[in-house]
């Protein structure tokens, strides 16, 4: 079990009114299983999302990720955890438009303080295992959006982290493109990572292991679906 | 263009500030003996001339040299007139001036009606030509030599004998402006002064550089010139500060989504801030090149008017250093703004 929810809520005041964008809610996010959350637009699938990410910390409840307690961690720590052992994929892939193919990849290594040379080996596996080892010195902008979606993965990957996290991953992509990525991501929770899948699209329920399903901020396991 | 205009205006600041005590600046090794009440060699009292015949026989002094200035008004042939400051020195001596000699020897002033003037003031001279008569206070004198770049503050130099400027300017023979007092031994300066200044009534004794500071303190301090000056300064440093601060600010805020991206993957905000930093110091050590090279330009530029200056190195250091401060100064905005930006921002674009 990489992130435990017990009786996690997220509020958001907006002036003088409260938004409980997501009601208590007890989930296990486990390795090995690619978990889809669905839902309608605004029902609190991206702060669902988010609290997994420890982007952003919880208004009630008790939150652990990879046997850290969230809730009492600083800015900093959190960084650190975040960087160590989740990778985030963005519906709009967020590559750093001045660097190139490679030294996105290579980003969080940096951050961890790397050695430049163990570094580029892992850049240069990540980037085969997602097939753009040759479009390596390729701007973002040089490249498409399924290609981009893919360094973005590579990206997330290079640090080999027990938790990914995608937000609309194939929303910008087109149908052959969508294949390859969710292939991407379903191999990789087979390899035993726990990867969370946000997702209007109900094509992608053939590629989960697992559905949860956010309306109003209330999550319900879906149990029956065709795999 | 900050570096310019700081650099350009404390340029002219340095000029005017070595303009205004030229006269002692050039003459600096000479205990200079002056009234009493003045603090300022543009603006020398008249002193006995027997004081200066009993200077000459004081222990450790060599020779006591008198020196004269008078403002007076000259008329040119071009039927245009102006005040100049003639500057009367013993010959052969030549103690007070002339300096910087351009073309002529110091020697002409031996002939009579004999007059010094500078290169770069022949427009204000009437366009004096070497060699050429004018009238100082209605009697007939001649442009006997030139200096090039000797500059009076708010006024125009012109060297003669001493006698012929007590004439010209109907001075008394039995006063000087001042003594320039040149010793046997250097060492012995400050014993001289100490001695001048307890046993003499009414006249005061400067080390040149003492006197050199004393009147650029003066003329600052009553003509307001510091304050333009450190306004011009000023304003500078502002316009600096907001340009690399708005420019960094727009970049920042034109790449949030990559700042916010960095966040969400891990970068810390000391991390973030380096970043901003380096790119803060790049655009200032950028700017300092290009002002340094533009000021130079100008410099240049001026230089062909008179109006010469030269920066000394640490004056080269500080305005690095200004530059860089600037620069981090005006950073500060846009990393207060990525620090504020939550990671979770990158989720909702
Ligand atoms: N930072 C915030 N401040 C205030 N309200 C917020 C904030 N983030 C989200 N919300 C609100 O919380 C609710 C849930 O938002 P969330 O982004 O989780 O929805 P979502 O399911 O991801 O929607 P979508 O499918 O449109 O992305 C929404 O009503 C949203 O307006
Ligand atoms: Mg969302």
């Amino acid at each position: 079990m990489i992130a435990k929810l017990e009786k996690v809520s997220k509020a958001y005041s907006i002036g003088d009114q409260t938004l409980i964008a997501l009601q208590p809610t007890d989930l296990e996010v486990r390795e090995g299983e690619l978990m889809l959350i669905i839902g309608p637009s605004g029902s609190g699938k991206t702060t669902l999302l988010s609290l997994l990410g420890c982007v952003i910390y919880p208004s009630e409840g008790k939150l652990w990720v990879d046997g850290n307690f969230v809730n009492e961690m600083g800015q900093k720590q959190l960084s650190a955890l975040r960087l160590n052992t989740i990778g985030f994929i963005f519906q709009n892939f967020n590559l750093l438009a001045p660097l190139n193919a490679q030294q996105n990849v290579l980003m969080p290594l940096q951050l961890m303080g790397h050695d430049k040379k163990s570094s580029l080996v892992k850049v240069e596996q990540a980037l085969t295992l997602v097939g753009m080892l040759d479009r390596k010195n390729n701007l973002p902008k040089q490249l498409s959006g399924g290609q981009q979606q893919r360094i973005a993965i590579a990206r997330a990957l290079v640090t080999d982290p027990k938790l990914i996290l995608c937000d609309e991953p194939t929303a910008s992509l087109d149908k052959d493109a969508l294949r390859i990525v969710m292939t991407e991501l379903r191999s990789l929770a087979e390899r035993g990572k726990a990867v969370a899948v946000v997702t209007h699209d109900p094509r992608l329920k053939e590629y989960a292991h697992r559905i949860i399903e956010v309306n109003n901020g209330v999550v319900t396991e879906t149990l029956d679906f065709e795999q | 263009m900050s570096v310019f205009l700081i650099g350009q205006q404390s340029g002219i600041f340095m000029f005017l500030t070595n303009s205004m005590a030229a006269l002692v600046k050039n003459n600096q090794s000479y205990i200079w003996v002056v009234d009493d009440k003045t603090t300022n060699v543009n603006a020398l009292g008249s002193i006995d001339i027997r004081i200066g015949t009993e200077l000459q026989s004081l222990k450790g002094v060599a020779h006591v040299f008198p020196l004269v200035t008078a403002g007076v008004s000259a008329k040119f042939r071009n039927g245009t007139s102006a005040g100049l400051t003639l500057i009367g020195v013993q010959v052969p001596e030549f103690a007070g001036g002339p300096w910087d000699m351009f073309s002529g020897k110091k020697e002409v002033l031996f002939r009579d009606g004999a007059i010094i003037t500078d290169y770069f003031n022949s427009n204000a001279l009437g366009n004096l030509a070497p060699g050429e008569y004018f009238e100082i206070n209605g009697k007939q004198v001649f442009n006997a030599g030139l200096t090039k770049g000797v500059d009076a503050f708010g006024g125009i130099y012109a060297f003669t004998t001493i006698e012929r400027a007590r004439y010209l300017a109907n001075m008394n023979t039995d006063k000087a402006s001042a003594f320039l007092v040149q010793l046997n031994n250097e060492q012995n300066e400050q014993d001289v002064i100490r001695t001048i200044n307890n046993h003499y009534f009414g006249v005061h004794a400067w080390s040149g550089p003492e006197l050199t500071k004393e009147t650029i303190f003066t003329v600052l301090a009553t003509s307001g010139i510091a304050f333009s000056f450190g306004t011009i300064i000023v304003f500078a440093l502002i316009i600096g500060f907001v340009i690399i601060g708005l420019t960094l600010y727009s970049s920042v805020i034109d790449r949030i989504k990559d700042y916010g991206t960095l966040k969400a993957i891990g970068a810390t905000n000391s991390y973030i801030r380096n970043l901003i930093l380096t790119q803060a110091m790049i655009i200032a050590c950028s700017g300092f090149v290009i002002g340094t090279i533009v000021t130079e330009i100008f410099r240049k530029g001026i230089a062909t008017t008179g109006t010469i200056f030269s920066y000394p190195l640490w004056m080269r250091f500080a305005f690095l250093l200004i530059t860089l401060v600037i620069a981090f100064f005006g950073s500060l905005f846009a990393i207060r703004r990525i620090i504020r930006l939550e990671p979770g921002a990158v989720f909702r674009s």
